[in-house]
């Protein structure tokens, strides 16, 4: 009986305690309160002691320097050990603390507006771009997945709270990936293109590039980076080679370059003999 | 399915809003559109929908004690030119209780417009037999769109209810539909028929606390191609009827399994291994031969990351892939036996983070990574990276960061003397693919953040980026090769440069909020091939591409919470060249020229746009939306569908991407 009333004063002096801190900070924030209230961590019963921690000495002293704050020039550390206490058995969260966003010590709040916005989810992609100026910039490209409309978000393809993989892609190879949408290049084929089969990304860049079809760069010289030993494959391709170049047109150079014959680039099922081996057909 | 799923989402909605009146929020809106295109209508609309009709959108919250369920439309409308849905809609309901389970039903519509109006003297497209001679000039041309649509649906559930044990499942199916161009000898451009479905089911159960996560997932993926694996075609100047290989279906299994386990002195150990098997039956219907595919991947990783006392962390990582083909291995399929692509990759490292006093942090790491392939050309790579970064806040003001991350990269091919083919023998004595090259490659990056005033964020970045592929200790691999008819040099990518430029500002004071960016990138490569065609000789390549983006946008409160006004400017520019240089003892058939234009374009965006509130529930915006592109570039300049001098014969696809587009757009949004 003892043991059942001391649980019993305890859970009194922590619903008491609670609702004396959250009524005492709205107080003096009650714009942020207002917007607490109706926040999606409001609606799950969290108050604000949850995550700046104990108030009584910043009641008694207001400072900052008394009490957890988020935000720019806090240390991240501590601020990301608050969302931890909650979030941090989260199997989605499993290589957090393995991962480069952990090394690079940034703050939960970088991405996640807790006050401001009624859900705390992270505004894709204008939170990513805000440091991932490059992949900005690729993402508005000539040619590009389609993200700015809002179709791919970079979650799709990446779990910013961490994975084993490099760039921390969501799947173990940059293949397995693509190929989770693009499931029509899977094959097996009978004729495989290697450096198709081993990384989509010797070709294309999956954020954007300016030249079409996310290449890296225009046809031929992508395909001559690596087919410039012989053949119709080693030829130095001008710009007098074009549609109105007359005798010395060439259908390696016009248009879509070698894709105007070679177009099963990505593996082939047609027989051999200068075909399917070819990627002709 | 496409009307279906969005009248029962709303009806849903329309339900639970009932049922809960006082607990729900959200917004309808419902608007229209005038759009005018000059010129290609497909890059302008390349992933949307935009056309005079009309729109809308829902979003509803439905919040209870314990209980949540939102829905979220967006895309809902009418294109009056087709009169049909807009085609890239989209519906979203989630709903659950808080740490017990969630749930979600999705539908999402995404087009992708390549080009309208292509054109084609074949018959039958759309399907998978293309009938006529198109080298007959007297035969009509057909119309037709390059274009597709993905269709996905599907849902998910998962929970905990409130133990450490979850559960996890999501189900959807993907249709993918169109036309897409497919090349084939000689130069001959197909209208392939898209019709594919992928069907996915992904199961996960585990167990998990603060120290320990433990779960197992599993994968299942069936990929169909409605129009089977084969497009019948005509060949040009009475070549008769051949074959075109459409994507093969495939079926798709993984399992996996992952461990995190969080222990003393801040350490923290996480592992994951996974195994996936992709196969198919294919029958070759030229030869009568069967082929079964199956290759298998398999992969293990750990990594332990450690903060044992406050200013040290550290980070240890072991990862192994690897994909085994085990497919049917042809002998002969039309004269040449078949082969497989097999390929190991294994890394490990070190990260190091130490913090200093003034709030500056150093870190440090090393990776090593090995690559083992089945090409002659690269059967290994060995790859040594090492980095140094450091990063300072120490000013309220101002905080920056500098890295620098060097590689290098040793490979080994096949021994020439097992070479039998004198071609490849060549290849391999003389080239490098740059994907398997040696080579040394220098990363540089520095960013710096400023904030001058309280009102004031500046920010800078600068990235360089040099790979150079002439690691002299390839020569001394093949010494038993002389290699000085080359000059010691060898054919392939020489180097490759790249700096990249990104700054950015935003000001904000009283009503105004200001953003204005510029962005540059700058990329060289070098290459150096050996021509045989018209006489024998090497010649040599300079490629350089530059782009840049500058913009602002600003937002005005012109009263506040009433009347608000947003401007924004976008301009961006590319161009690029490719310069080539021969020995002056190398007999041309004709004079090459240089390329002037590469991928040249300018794109310019204006957009304005005002906000009024009639009343705190009614919201009207109104705008307007200017953009133009300009694409130029030598290989598609004066564009001609039919070139029987040189037996090619095209469609059009990609073909003049050029337009010039006025949106103007009205909506009313009510916000309950």
């Amino acid at each position: 009986m003892p043991r059942i009333l001391f649980l019993f004063a305890s859970a009194l002096s922590f619903f008491a305690g609670a609702a004396y801190a959250s009524d005492t900070c709205k107080e003096c924030h009650d714009d942020i309160f207002a917007k607490h209230v109706a926040s999606l961590h409001g609606k799950a019963g969290k108050d604000c002691e949850s995550c700046h921690g104990g108030s009584a000495d910043h009641v008694a002293n207001p400072s900052k320097t008394n009490i957890i704050t988020f935000g720019k020039g806090g240390d991240a550390k501590v601020q990301n050990k608050q969302c931890l206490s909650c979030h941090g058995s989260n199997q989605n969260l499993m290589s957090w603390d393995t991962s480069l966003h952990k090394q690079e010590d940034i703050a939960c709040v970088a991405c996640h507006t807790v006050h401001n916005l009624p859900k705390p989810f992270a505004q894709e992609p204008a939170v990513c771009f805000g440091c991932h100026k490059d992949i900005r910039s690729l993402a508005n490209n000539f040619s590009h997945h389609p993200i700015i409309e809002g179709k791919v978000k970079c979650s799709a393809c990446h779990n910013p709270h961490g994975t084993m993989t490099k760039a921390m892609i969501k799947e173990e190879s940059v293949n397995q990936l693509c190929y989770k949408c693009h499931s029509d290049k899977r094959g097996p084929f009978v004729w495989e293109h290697p450096p198709v089969a081993e990384n989509c990304l010797t070709c294309h860049n999956p954020h954007g590039a300016k030249s079409g079809r996310l290449l890296n760069e225009k046809m031929p010289t992508l395909c001559e980076n690596c087919h410039a030993d012989f053949d119709h494959h080693s030829v130095a391709y001008g710009s007098n080679m074009g549609f109105k170049g007359g005798v010395n047109k060439r259908p390696e150079f016009i248009g879509r370059s070698c894709l105007n014959c070679h177009g099963a680039i990505h593996g082939s099922s047609a027989p051999g003999g200068g075909n399917g081996n070819l990627f002709f057909r | 399915m496409k009307y279906i799923l969005p009248s029962f989402l709303i009806m849903v909605a329309i339900c639970s809003g009932t049922a809960f009146a006082e607990e729900i929020t959200g917004t309808i809106g419902l608007g229209g559109e005038y759009l005018n295109v000059r010129g290609d209508m497909a890059k302008f609309n390349e992933y949307g929908d935009i056309d005079s009709g009309v729109t809308g959108q829902i979003n509803l919250d439905v919040n209870l004690k314990n209980y949540y369920l939102s829905l979220d439309g967006k895309n809902i409308g009418w294109d009056y030119n087709k009169a049909a849905g807009l085609d890239n809609q989209s519906y979203t309901l989630k709903g659950g209780m808080y740490e017990q389970f969630k749930y979600s039903l999705f539908y999402d519509e995404t087009p992708h417009n390549i080009t309208f109006g292509a054109k084609s003297a074949y018959s039958g497209i759309g399907g998978n037999n293309l009938t006529n001679d198109v080298s007959n000039p007297a035969l009509p041309l057909n119309s037709f769109d390059y274009r597709t649509k993905r269709t996905t649906y599907g849902g998910s559930i998962e929970g905990s209810f409130n133990t450490p044990f979850f559960f996890g499942a999501k189900v959807d199916r993907s249709e993918v539909n169109g036309i897409l161009p497919a090349g084939t000898a000689f130069g001959l451009e197909l209208p392939m028929p898209i019709k594919y479905s992928t069907d996915n089911l992904y199961l996960e159960t585990g167990y998990r606390t603060r120290t320990v996560i433990f779960k197992v997932d599993g994968t299942l993926s069936q990929f169909e191609n409605h129009n089977g694996p084969w497009l019948s075609f005509e060949q040009p100047f009475g070549g008769g009827p051949t074959n075109y290989t459409l994507p093969p279906d495939n079926t798709y299994y993984k399992v996996g399994g992952s461990l995190m386990v969080r222990l003393p002195l801040n350490s923290s150990f996480v592992a994951r291994g996974s195994f996936a098997k992709l196969e198919n039956n294919q029958n070759l219907i030229e030869t009568g031969q069967s082929f079964n595919g199956d290759v298998n991947h398999t992969s293990i990783s750990a990594a332990l990351a450690s903060n044992p006392f406050s200013p040290l962390n550290l980070r240890l990582f072991y990862n192994f892939f690897e994909r085994d083909n085990s497919s049917t291995i042809l002998t002969s399929y039309g004269g040449d036996p078949t082969t497989r692509y097999d390929y190991s990759k294994q890394s490990t490292g070190i990260d190091i983070g130490y913090r200093l006093p003034a709030k500056t942090k150093a870190d440090a790491g090393y990776e090593y990574q090995s690559v083992i392939r089945t090409r002659e050309d690269g059967t290994e790579t060995r790859d040594h990276i090492v980095y140094f970064q450091l990063k300072n806040s120490f000013l309220d003001w101002m905080s920056g960061k500098v890295r620098y991350e060097h590689l290098i990269r040793n490979s080994d091919t096949a021994s020439p003397a097992s070479i039998a083919d004198p071609n490849d023998r060549f290849f391999i004595d003389n080239f490098r693919r740059f994907d398997v090259a040696d080579k040394t490659q220098d990363k540089v990056k520095v960013g710096i953040d400023f904030q001058p005033l309280n009102n004031l964020d500046l920010g800078v970045e600068y990235n360089f980026k040099h790979n150079s592929y002439d690691n002299p200790l390839r020569d001394t691999l093949f010494n038993d090769i002389d290699l000085t008819p080359l000059g010691n040099s060898l054919l392939g990518v020489q180097s490759d440069t790249r700096h990249e430029i990104y700054l950015d500002a935003n000001y904000a004071v009283s009503i105004v909020k200001l953003n204005c960016y510029f962005d540059m990138e700058l990329v060289e490569r070098k290459m150096k091939a050996h021509e045989i065609e018209a006489g024998t000789f090497d010649w040599s390549s300079k490629r350089e591409d530059t782009s840049y983006t500058y913009g602002f946008k600003a937002d005005v409160d012109i009263i506040k919470d009433v009347l608000t006004a947003q401007a924004g400017w976008r301009y961006e520019k590319a161009y690029g060249s490719n310069d080539f240089s021969f020995p002056a003892a190398a007999v041309l058939p004709v004079p090459v020229q240089n390329i002037g234009a590469l991928d040249n374009f300018v794109r310019q965006t204006l957009t304005a746009k005002f906000g009024y509130h009639v009343t705190k529930q009614i919201l009207v915006d109104f705008g307007y939306t200017y953009e133009r592109l300009k694409y130029d570039d030598d290989a598609w300049r004066a564009y001609q569908l039919a070139n029987p001098d040189i037996g090619v014969f095209l469609t059009g696809a990609y073909a003049n991407p050029n337009y010039e587009a006025h949106l103007g757009f009205l909506n009313l949004t009510y916000k309950f």
